[in-house]
């Protein structure tokens, strides 16, 4: 199957390059302001090197103990989150795969009309407080434990399989809860990476439910905990007389302050990114396996 | 279609693996929805949903704004063009992507490609303000090629393709990712027998890819039609200036400012509420569409 | 393959066990903030403690930024630890959050609210009419402390902003005065030495010290962003005031951004723009691109408030050097006559007791504390010990409790001055009359000797006659200002339109100014500006706060 390079193959590797440079830019420039002094980032000097190298912004961010502690609640989360959100797409996507399962429009009507339609931040609170789960950890998943956008593009990648396979489980007198967890599930890996790394990037990246859920600071996953450092400046000046504006100014502004809180928050994830895509790429081979 | 069977018996077990997901469903999704009354209320916390019952007034309230209507079409020149280009790029990309030859090569670009997402808008609208200015990275290109100089963000014409353009560079490596999951799953041996038949790369891309890809394609236009008035706030806010409202103010950024801080739930409710109705309305079309015209069930 | 897939599954829910073990790890609110506490009686004597430890609940915004003194917490601080000592009051937050806002509403819906906490005046009415909060006048009358009281009477109009049917329900906080509300043109003092400049009397010589600028250091003469608040600032010189409520010709009450004065000075920004001195990129530029160019030494003349010092001063001098100072000028007036500021009503918002509080007088002892603690306290406690609870940010941690004292600014700043004279004068300075504002004559001193540029600030809001307050002083003492006839809340129609009328406008005079509509599109403006809530909104308040 071995074939020449040609000169598509050439233009090919340059164009995607191209713009898989421009997406990696931001990111480099970013590194550098964070990276960067206060006073030479107020002034736009940063390009993709540090200007007046310091650390202060992640000395900001970290100090204080929090951020592990933080870091640990939000972990907790993901883990337990995403697991969640796997389990449940897969035995909610796997019978609504079925087109001829009776009364499947309308269960699948009842899904995507919540994606349409909410009914606000109150309700959600009061119901989510009513439950007592006010400053739990379920408070921050129950309530999107099953992500429905992703569980649908999930039930299409079901639909995708070669369902030979199934038959002849099926033919073998097996179960569909059997089918579903010694047939499907196994050939679901690059699926389940796809939706399972929305689903993580997804509640790692939530701040909202932290910050509206729990009542103590020190029970604020990661990205709520960041959310509380970003300096604003207004909020400051009115409740603020007492001239300590600017030794927080002198230290960091809101420019490198942010920065550093991207990178210390989205650090994490992204480490764990190149392990999944292992996944992505696996489906080629389990397709062939039959073949 | 293919059209698949059903196990011979056992049908129970494929609404027992419902449950977990409906109940849930219900709990969070179904019963918050008597929220949605406020819209008809002039909605007061203290007094939760039994405040005052005005019937269509926070609805008359809005649209007699005088710069509403204008929102409306702002907001759906923006999102038609970002819907449209956020599906024709990602799946150009995923294509591509597909035909390198180097897995290795393939899995580093793939990585890269999703970096923008890990951005929020309120940062990224700092870095595009610098690359976009008249001074900035972009127009001194422009310049040294003896190329007139682009207002991007400052002439009300071209702000909305500023928007439209840099939303699909910034969110194209989400749908890459999706559209190459569905790639994975494509059979080599269709390939191998095309290549037996003598297609060139072109042609398969044609006749194979594209053919497999269509019913993730679809599925992911539909489900965007869901969000046909939501021309991406946190991008919009962080971007436009009172020199662009004219072409760059969308309902979102619009209803923002009319005081949603302010705790104007009733009005943002019924504003959530217009936009429901309007985007239930374009799915259920294009899903009827999708199966009339092209026969694609994606639901 | 099925032992497989069972242990995965196996493995899977284990993990799931283990950790919602690990969740009930949680901090959970102690059982007080959930319940109220049952009624002590308290002691006869105001500053007392009570003979039984009373708890008291609050909700507090979460400051970004907040710096704390080793290990201490909103929970557990210098204020918390005094009203423990003093009063035998137990004070506990009920949550901590920085959007306050959000999670105010959210207890408000859950009818979950602490005993004591602050609101803005939107939700003032709320909570008034949803009967959760009591009337104060009782527990104010016999527990506020004397100097409080005074506060009361001072600022009477204030206090009546918080009364429904002459109950009072909520406790203005106030604001630290209206010293701090005045505009000035900075200028860079190195290129005005080397151009040979004196202070601008006339809008012409501000305009000349731009154009040379400009021309001599390149860039352009005016710094402005795309919010017009620079024009905003500069309509002072033609006796407009943008902003504010302001009696018409006529006796009644008008808008100032509509007024016919307004449309002079946009006439006059409209040609300063055409000539090049308003900065030509102005509408695509937020605060922070604005305060860029400053930095970047691309400008040297702008229209702003007193804190120019705190921000962007000091990155404009690590970037530009200690020469490149600003000092503040009086806007000059096109009639030669003293200029005349705006004053707005300025309240941080209302202290509030829940209507089950069973201890409210314990509240009114948080609150006598601080106001003590800002006034009498001054020479009775240590110095070491005030700024204990004044420094860092300490302050915050009273935000929801604090009453200020209005005159607050002013008096700090006669203190700093003279203290900083003294010092300039070579004479002793006795800084433990100073009390909490020993940080401020610190950073004027700092600024003097070493350049510091974290003390700049200071220096130019207080540091001598030139700074900003030195300024406003006059125009205090004075009354060298015209105070916005919408002396409180705002109105129903202003409440629901948020800034939607203010924004037609801004739109509009930008058209004008990069000349996309002539300057007559001015009274089409006003036109369009009432018809879209502008006259109901005159209405309003001319009902409200007309006379």
């Amino acid at each position: 199957m071995k074939k020449k390079t040609t000169a598509f193959d050439v233009i090919l590797i340059i164009l995607l390059g191209v713009i898989c440079i421009t997406c990696v830019l931001p990111f480099i420039h970013l590194l550098a302001v964070s990276f960067s002094s206060s006073s030479a980032v107020a002034a736009g000097k940063v390009g993709f090197l540090p200007v007046e190298f310091t650390p202060a912004s992640y000395e900001y961010v970290i100090s204080g103990g929090r951020f592990l502690h933080a870091m640990g609640i939000s972990l907790e989360r993901v883990i337990l989150g995403t697991l969640l959100n796997i389990v449940l797409m897969v035995l909610t996507a796997y019978p609504l795969a079925k087109e001829d399962l009776p009364g499947r429009g309308i269960l699948s009507g009842f899904f995507v009309l919540t994606m349409l339609i909410g009914g606000g931040m109150i309700p959600t609170y009061l119901l989510v407080s009513g439950l007592g789960l006010k400053d739990t950890i379920w408070a921050l998943i129950l309530p999107g434990a099953l992500p429905v956008y992703n569980m649908i593009i999930l039930m299409n990648f079901i639909r995708g399989l070669p369902h030979e396979v199934e038959e002849a489980a099926w033919i073998d007198g097996a179960s569909p809860f059997q089918t579903l967890v010694h047939v499907i599930f196994p050939l679901l890996g690059p699926s389940l990476a796809t939706v399972g790394l929305f689903s993580m990037v997804g509640h790692w990246n939530d701040w909202f439910s932290g910050m509206i859920y729990m009542s103590q600071p020190i029970n604020y996953p990661l990205q709520t905990y960041l959310q509380t450092l970003l300096v604003d400046f207004e909020k400051l000046l009115q409740s603020d007389s007492t001239g300590n504006i600017k030794d927080i100014l002198s230290k960091m502004n809101a420019r490198t302050g942010r920065a550093a809180q991207l990178f210390l928050g989205a650090l994490p994830i992204m480490m764990v990114y190149p392990f999944l895509q292992r996944y992505f790429t696996k489906g080629l081979t389990l397709g062939s396996v039959k073949g | 279609m293919r059209t698949k069977k059903l196990g011979r018996s056992n049908l129970w077990q494929y609404y027992a693996m419902l449950i977990p997901g409906v109940v849930v469903t219900f709990f969070f999704c179904y019963i918050p929805l008597y929220g949605v009354i406020i819209a008809f209320e002039d909605y007061n916390v203290g007094m939760g949903f039994s405040s005052p019952w005005v019937g269509l007034q926070n609805f008359r309230y809005v649209f007699n704004q005088p710069t509403f209507t204008r929102t409306i079409w702002n907001t759906l020149y923006m999102s038609v063009w970002k819907l449209a280009l956020g599906i024709v790029v990602p799946v150009t990309v995923a294509i591509l992507l597909n035909e390198l030859r180097s897995d290795k090569l393939k899995r580093f670009y793939q990585t890269l490609i999703y970096i923008p997402n890990f951005l929020s808008w309120i940062i990224m609208a700092g870095v595009l303000m610098d690359i976009l200015s008249s001074g900035g990275a972009i127009n001194l290109i422009l310049h040294a090629l003896r190329l007139p100089t682009v207002d991007f963000l400052g002439n009300a014409k071209i702000f909305p393709w500023t928007m439209i353009i840099s939303d699909v560079w910034k969110g194209f490596g989400y749908g890459t990712i999706v559209y190459l999951a569905a790639l994975t799953g494509i059979d080599p041996t269709l390939y191998e027998s095309a290549m037996l038949d003598g297609a060139s790369r072109w042609q398969q891309i044609k006749n194979v890819t594209i053919p497999l890809l269509m019913p993730t394609i679809v599925l992911m236009t539909v489900l965007s039609l869901g969000s046909i008035l939501n021309a991406g706030f946190d991008q919009v806010y962080n971007l436009y200036s009172p020199a662009v409202w004219e072409s760059g103010d969308i309902i979102d950024t619009y209803v923002y400012r009319l005081g949603i801080q302010q705790a104007q739930y009733s009005v943002g409710a019924a504003v959530g509420l217009f936009k429901s109705v309007v985007s239930a309305f374009m799915v259920i079309v294009s899903y009827r569409l999708a199966d009339k015209l092209a026969g694609y069930r994606i639901l | 393959m099925r032992k497989k897939s069972f242990r995965i599954l196996a493995m899977i829910l284990a993990l799931t066990a283990m950790l919602s073990l690990a969740a009930c790890g949680m901090a959970k609110p102690s059982s007080a903030t959930t319940q109220g506490s049952a009624r002590v009686e308290p002691p006869e004597d105001i500053w007392a403690p009570y003979s039984e430890t009373v708890t008291i609940t609050t909700m507090g915004e979460e400051n970004s930024g907040t710096e704390f003194q080793n290990g201490d917490d909103y929970g557990n601080n210098p204020w918390y630890r005094a009203y423990k000592e003093r009063f035998n009051i137990d004070l506990q937050n009920k949550w901590i959050s920085n959007d306050y806002g959000t999670k105010l509403n959210l207890a408000i819906a859950d009818k979950d609210i602490a005993d004591v906490f602050y609101v803005d005046s939107a939700r003032l009415t709320t909570l008034y009419k949803a009967g959760l909060i009591m009337p104060l006048d009782e527990v104010f009358d016999s527990y506020a402390s004397d100097v409080l009281k005074q506060y009361r009477e001072d600022y009477a109009d204030a206090w009546e902003t918080g009364c429904f049917d002459g109950h009072l329900y909520g406790m203005p906080q106030m604001n630290y005065g209206i010293i701090d509300q005045f505009q000035y043109i900075w200028i860079r003092q190195d290129w005005m030495k080397e151009c040979g400049f004196d202070e601008p009397k006339t809008m012409d010589d501000v305009i000349e010290i731009a154009t040379t600028f400009a021309e001599k250091y390149g860039g352009y003469g005016l710094a402005e962003c795309q919010s017009l608040e620079n024009f905003y600032r500069l309509a002072l010189s033609w006796g407009a005031h943008p902003g504010i409520w302001v009696e018409q010709a006529d006796g009644t009450l008008g808008y100032g951004t509509v007024q016919p004065e307004m449309k002079e000075a946009l006439a006059q920004y409209t040609q300063w723009y055409k000539d090049g001195i308003v900065n030509p990129n102005f509408t695509t530029l937020n605060w922070d691109k604005m305060m860029q160019g400053m930095i970047n030494g691309e400008c040297g003349v702008i229209p702003f408030a007193q804190w120019f010092g705190y921000n962007p001063l000091p990155d404009l001098i690590r970037n530009q050097g200690p020469e490149a100072i600003f000092f503040p000028y009086e806007i000059p007036t096109q009639d030669g006559s003293p200029i005349l500021g705006s004053v707005t009503f300025n309240n941080n918002g209302y202290v509030v007791i829940r209507k089950d509080c069973a201890n409210s007088e314990a509240v009114m002892k948080i609150v006598n504390f601080y106001v003590y603690t800002v006034n009498d306290a001054v020479g009775v406690e240590s110095n070491e010990y005030l700024s204990s609870l004044h420094s860092f940010n300490y302050p915050n941690v009273v935000r929801g409790t604090h009453i200020i004292n209005p005159m607050n600014d002013y008096n700090q700043f006669l203190q700093v001055k003279s203290a900083f004279d003294a010092y300039l004068a070579g004479e002793n300075v006795d800084t433990s009359a100073l009390g909490t504002n020993l940080s401020k004559y610190v950073s004027c001193v700092n600024w003097t000797e070493s350049q510091d540029p974290n003390g700049v600030g200071d220096f130019l809001q207080q540091g001598n006659d030139r700074s900003a307050y030195g300024i406003a002083k006059k125009y205090v003492d004075e009354g060298q200002y015209v105070q916005d006839a919408k002396w409180g809340p705002d109105t129903a129609t202003l409440q629901a339109s948020g800034s939607t009328l203010n924004d037609i406008l801004i739109e509009g005079f930008t058209k004008i100014i990069i000349g996309e509509k002539p300057i007559d599109y001015f009274d089409e403006l006003v036109q369009q500006w009432y018809k879209a809530g502008g006259e109901q909104a005159t209405r309003e308040i001319n009902d409200t706060y007309g006379h």
